[in-house]
């Protein structure tokens, strides 16, 4: 591992060496190392192959901005070399390869390129039709990149929110400029950068301009030391959204950020030119060999050739010159060169300069893997080369410094719009909204000075803008001198490894096809060629793309337009966005007790509650059939608190309930509690529930638990419409609830209030307030699971309490906890029916065997109307007991299996109960009108399409004549 | 007949009985102290949460509730969601024109006093059930978690106001406050969430070296 000499402002630390491992071999790096500055230090070249073609790819950008080093360790995939921080332990391996880097087996998916143009999927692999899933198979075989590891497990991370005042992208010249006038005037500033230290563009274009280095250091230091500046570095931007939110990503966090006013001060990505072979390791961009020795110490080449299209040409060239890299040449696109001090210092350096020539090819070492020299040729009156006249010039690699493309997915994505501008030609924005400002580069001005004031002009605005400030502030900077970008750095080859786009692959004779094909639009050309679609977003190919299809239509740049920039604009890892994934249950109060007793416990909604109590050596279905006939027998409880619990009180309160209940409550006396069904205006089912009235303008209802919330909701919603005089209070968490039920329910129960329990004073469907084992507590009796029974609904805070009371009160005569699923089973005998299980989105209470609380004669409610109709016309099904003979030993039906007759659908089960209290497979089922007399025979059709019989039977099961409620 | 039964905070079961010193709040088992005062004042500084929903509260809405509240000598905050802490370091929140929550102090006996009287209610009064579990969120970091957990950007709460929002995915509402120039948080949550905010936030305050606290140190200011 050679280094260069250090400087204090490189971002390595030579004090804490690193060992890692890349494709099985052993290298070191340093601490402040990106995964690729120290394979190139290691002497490696190749670090990935291509998508398509698996070319050998080489470090490019050392930016992000290309993907060719892509990595995977085993847990995580697709790492950016560019941007991935050395640390201690790495292993990774490139991605998209079969047997390794070197010996990769699709490699020679090249031999046949000629044969792959750009679409050819489209147009081979859909006939016949019949081979389309071999064809799909193979294609996601080579296709994709990294390979995810389904045995990852899932790590939570920590998103946040985060509240300022103004947020600067970018901590260049221009960013640093705009965050220190906008803070100076009092505004609370974030500025974030993508890089782990400040500076931007100067800490490696500008390193041996010691004015520009001294500015540097005192614009950092004052920015740091800013009270009113918080500097997020190694951070990424990473998408712009309405109303001033913006995600911000680094290495461990998602964060929210809201801010008043935005300044984009991004800088711009340098560009690739177009020329054979310009994808071979050893090409790379200028700026990427300038960070290579500026900021880790690596000398690029040994030899190169520098292909200039602009001034940032010649000061690499003169960096590169001081670190020890002989200049072969520097071949410039422009006719007339550099003409300011910078080219009479490179040629005064003793630097070849070809003046108004071009790189025609770059010329492969073995391989492919490395550069061993160029072919240049002049250009002609329009820009095109002769090949005739080329001269061979020997190098090890070729920095390419033609011109540069806004960082612009941050303005566009906050509401920017772009032109293109021909004095610097790169797109510009020209239309922003009152709260988003550009500094710098991103809007074409490239003047250092010019870039400093340009900051401070943003940030002086930005502070106006807030009110924070009343200084007068200056119009926008615009560029003067030579245009920092050529227009046009794009050379035909009569081969075909010209790239355009280094992601997909894809050549300039693609572009060409596809315009031939009819794609002469820039989002149509986007989508069939894929230009701008791979892992970097077309960071380096959609300013060229645009100008191989202008010129293709004739048009202008700005005729032609540009894609549309979306978040996000660099990746986000998934577990990122996933963050630490709050998924809020609810417990009643009982649930620390279930748990103790080891309950089996099962999602209902948010809820967690009892499926039922195991018992060592006895299964699932005998447990619940056990803890039902204990209830029928004896005495058991379950814990209710997940009821809905609902208080509707005001002089408006009967009329009210009355408007949303199909039964009629006027004449309901206080004391007493009603079955309620609560329709929506369609006449479907909705929710249903108890009413009990305490007194005259007090009404405590119940609602299911699945739906108690959007019932609520709903109460609220036609009180505000109505305006009626009513108090409407959600007790679902303020109070819990359980039932005692079974035959010797008064033996615990007794002992524990001071409400008479008996028959004549507290009978069926009445409700009581009073106190239970000293807390103040609602009674109902009620019969839902058809045994003597009682609701209890008190304060939450007491209900484990009472609970466990309950318990140890009834020990000796036998309670017994049970779960829900023995309740469904209880009140399935009883012929109940559970809204949301045997009922459907479309169910009405005619089809329910609800009739009976439908008061049509009422004056309205709501569904009424709906309803009234539907009594009009013929039901289409009805809900039906049934059971299966008891001869039959065959597999069962489960819930949701259909009911056929010869070959139709004809209905289907809600409810079914394997074994019950009564001997019996039973359960409830829609089925057609003609087939609902008891004793009719039907067929469930279950798994396997097995064939069941079963008989319609008249509801309920259990206990017809309600006697054992009572 | 006096209650047989003891009031229990809905997340009681998450601290393990042998471990801190127990004792009694509003007739309910809580946590005095997990550790010495020592260390739970340094937490109250820097990081801490607090169960304390064993403090009492009682809700009260209608067109007479107001005008019986402070015929009661209860002092009213006049805007809706604004606070009055009472001088017996109990706390009123006015919900609307018309609806109040009420929060017992440490040592005050406001609220079993008002509860009492009120009953079921009265003419134009209603009673309202509140039994939300409340947790104190204090020290320096506890911005922190508010940031990893709720979108309402608390730095530039103001101090007697309460916040409905969410945290963690969950209803709330929260009650800036402020004791000896300290920003501190008491959140309000519908008990049956209880469980599933504490585990997050105490999940997100062990990351950022917080701890829980008992209620000892408040019991001894009367407030919190």
């Amino acid at each position: 591992m050679t280094r260069l000499q250090p400087h204090e402002h490189q971002w390595i630390d030579r004090s804490r060496p690193i060992e890692f491992r890349f494709e099985g071999q052993s290298y070191q790096g340093f601490a402040g190392d990106v995964v690729t500055s120290a394979l190139w230090a290691g002497g490696v070249r190749m670090v990935g192959r291509s998508f398509k073609y698996h070319r050998p790819r080489g470090t490019y950008s050392l930016a992000g901005d290309d993907v060719n080093a892509m990595f995977e360790d085993g847990e995580r995939t697709n790492l950016r070399g560019n941007t991935l921080q050395l640390s201690a332990g790495l292993d990774l391996r490139s991605v998209n390869t079969v047997g390794g880097l070197k010996r990769d087996l699709l490699r020679f998916t090249q031999l046949a390129s000629s044969m792959m143009p750009v679409g050819f999927y489209y147009k081979a692999f859909h006939t016949p039709r019949s081979l389309f899933p071999f064809y799909e198979g193979q294609m996601r075989k080579v296709a994709g990149l990294g390979r995810i590891n389904p045995n990852q497990m899932a790590q939570a991370t920590p998103k946040d929110y985060a509240f300022h005042d103004l947020l600067v992208v970018g901590a260049g010249p221009s960013g640093l400029s705009a965050a220190l006038a906008a803070a100076d005037e009092g505004v609370g500033v974030v500025l974030v950068e993508q890089h782990p230290h400040l500076g931007g563009s100067l800490a490696w274009q500008r390193r041996n301009d010691p004015e520009a280095v001294a500015s540097l250091n005192t614009l950092v230091k004052s920015v740091t030391a800013h009270a009113n500046i918080e500097v997020r570095c190694a951070t990424q931007v990473a998408g712009c959204y309405a109303d001033h939110w913006y995600a911000l990503v680094d290495e461990h966090r998602l964060t929210k950020l809201r801010t008043k006013s935005l300044i984009v001060a991004t800088g711009c990505y340098e560009q690739p030119a177009v020329f054979q072979n310009n994808d071979l390791p050893g090409v790379m961009l200028a700026s990427a060999a300038q960070r290579l020795s500026h900021l880790y110490a690596v000398q690029p080449f040994k030899k190169c050739v520098v292909l200039a299209g602009n001034r940032d040409a010649y000061r690499a060239a003169l960096d590169l010159q001081q670190v020890g890299v002989e200049i072969a040449a520097i071949v410039d696109l422009r006719v007339d060169g550099e003409t300011t001090a910078l080219g009479a210092q490179a040629e005064n350096a003793g630097m070849e300069i070809y003046r108004n020539h071009a790189v025609y090819e770059a010329i492969a070492g073995s391989g492919n893997t490395t550069v061993q020299g160029v072919k240049i040729c002049p250009l002609g009156d329009h820009g095109q080369l002769d090949p005739h006249s080329a001269k061979r010039l020997d190098c090890d690699g070729v920095a390419v410094s033609v011109g540069w493309m806004p960082v612009a997915g941050p303005l566009y994505q906050a509401g920017g719009r772009f032109t293109y501008a021909d004095h610097v030609h790169q797109l510009v924005p020209t239309e922003l909204p009152p709260t988003l400002f550009a500094a710098g580069r991103v809007q074409g001005v490239f003047h250092l000075s010019d870039r400093f004031a340009d900051g401070r002009r943003a940030g002086l605005t930005a502070a106006v803008e807030l009110g924070c400030s009343d200084q007068v502030v200056r119009k926008p900077i615009v560029h003067a001198g030579a245009s920092p970008s050529h227009p046009y750095p794009i050379f035909a080859h009569k081969k075909k490894k010209n790239f355009v786009e280094f992601d997909e692959d894809l050549h300039l004779i693609d572009f060409a096809n596809a315009h031939q094909e009819g794609y002469d639009n820039v989002e149509l050309l986007k989508r069939y060629t894929t230009v701008g679609m791979g892992p970097s977003q077309g960071k380096l190919a959609n300013m060229n793309a645009v100008r191989i299809l202008a010129r293709l239509n004739g048009k202008s740049i700005n005729e032609t337009g540009t894609t549309t920039s979306r978040p996000f604009h660099h990746p986000v890892p998934l577990a990122h966005l996933a963050g630490r994934r709050f998924h809020p249950t609810r417990h009643t109060p009982m649930h620390s007790w279930h748990v103790k007793a080891g309950a089996k416990l099962v999602y209902a909604g948010p809820w967690l509650r009892p499926e039922y109590y195991p018992i060592s050596g006895k299964t699932r279905e005998e447990l619940i059939l056990e803890e039902a006939q204990h209830v029928r027998d004896c005495v058991g409880l379950i814990d209710l608190g997940t009821l809905g619990k609902i208080e509707i009180s005001g002089p408006d309160s009967t009329a009210f309930i009355d408007r949303i209940y199909t039964d009629q409550f006027a004449s309901q006396k206080a004391g007493t509690i009603r079955y309620a069904l609560a329709c929506d205006e369609t006449g479907t089912i909705i929710d249903d529930g108890i009413v009990a009235r305490l007194d005259e303008n007090r009404f405590y209802v119940t609602a299911t638990t699945g739906g108690a919330a959007a019932f609520f909701r709903e109460l609220q919603r036609w009180a505000l419409i109505w305006q009626m005089k009513v108090e409407l209070v959600n007790l679902t968490g303020q109070f819990t609830a359980m039932n005692i039920t079974g035959t010797k329910t008064h033996e615990v129960l007794t002992s524990l209030t001071d409400i008479d329990l008996s028959n004549e004073a507290f009978g069926f469907g009445n409700v009581r307030e009073g106190l239970i084992a000293g807390v103040p507590a609602k009674l109902i009796r009620v019969g839902f699971v058809g045994e003597l029974g009682y609701e209890i609904h008190l304060p939450a805070a007491y209900g484990l309490s009472l609970w466990t009371k309950l318990l140890e009160v009834g020990k000796l005569t036998g309670i017994r906890p049970f779960g829900i699923e023995a309740q469904r089973l209880l009140r399935l005998e009883k012929g109940h029916l559970i809204v949301s299980i045997d009922t459907d989105a479309l169910t009405n209470p005619f089809e329910a065997n609800l009739k009976w609380v439908v008061k049509s004669k009422k004056e309205f409610f709501v569904g009424q109307r709906s309803l009234a109709i539907l009594r009009q016309k013929q039901l289409t099904r009805k809900l039906i007991g049934f059971e299966l003979p008891s001869e039959y030993n065959g597999p069962l039906p489960e819930e949701c299996h259909l009911i056929v007759e010869k070959g139709e659908i004809v209905g289907r089960v809600t409810s079914v109960a394997h074994r019950s209290t009564v001997g019996k497979t039973i359960g409830l089922a829609f089925v057609r009108l003609d087939m609902t007399d008891p004793g009719t025979s039907l067929t469930i059709r279950v798994d396997q399409g097995k064939l069941v019989p079963a008989i319609v039977t008249a509801l309920p099961f259990y206990d017809p004549g309600n006697q054992r409620q009572k | 007949m006096n209650s047989l039964l003891k009031r229990q905070s809905p997340i009681q079961h998450l601290f393990d009985p042998t471990v801190g010193q127990w004792g009694e709040l509003a007739q309910a088992a809580v946590v005095l102290a997990f550790d010495s005062e020592e260390v739970e004042s340094r937490a109250l500084q820097t990081l801490a949460l607090c169960d304390v929903s064993a403090l009492p509260k009682l809700g009260i809405k209608g067109p007479a509730a107001a005008n019986w509240l402070q015929s009661q000598g209860v002092t009213l905050p006049e805007g809706i969601y604004r606070t009055r802490k009472q001088s017996d370091g109990s706390l009123v929140v006015r919900l609307s024109d018309n609806e109040f929550l009420l929060q017992e102090g440490f040592v005050s006996q406001t609220i079993q006093t008002l509860s009492e009287l009120l009953g079921w209610g009265q003419e134009g009064i209603a009673r309202v059930e509140r039994q939300e579990a409340s947790f104190l969120l204090a020290g320096s970091r506890a911005l922190n978690v508010l940031a990893q957990t709720c979108a309402i950007d608390f730095r530039q709460a103001p101090h007697d106001r309460m916040v409905m929002t969410r945290i963690a995915g969950i209803s709330c509402r929260v009650l800036p406050t402020e004791t000896e120039s300290k920003a501190r948080y008491q959140i309000g949550v519908d008990a049956t969430y209880a469980v599933s905010l504490w585990e997050s936030l105490m999940t997100i305050c062990q990351e950022l070296e917080g701890r829980a606290i008992g209620t000892a140190i408040f019991t001894a200011r009367g407030t919190i």
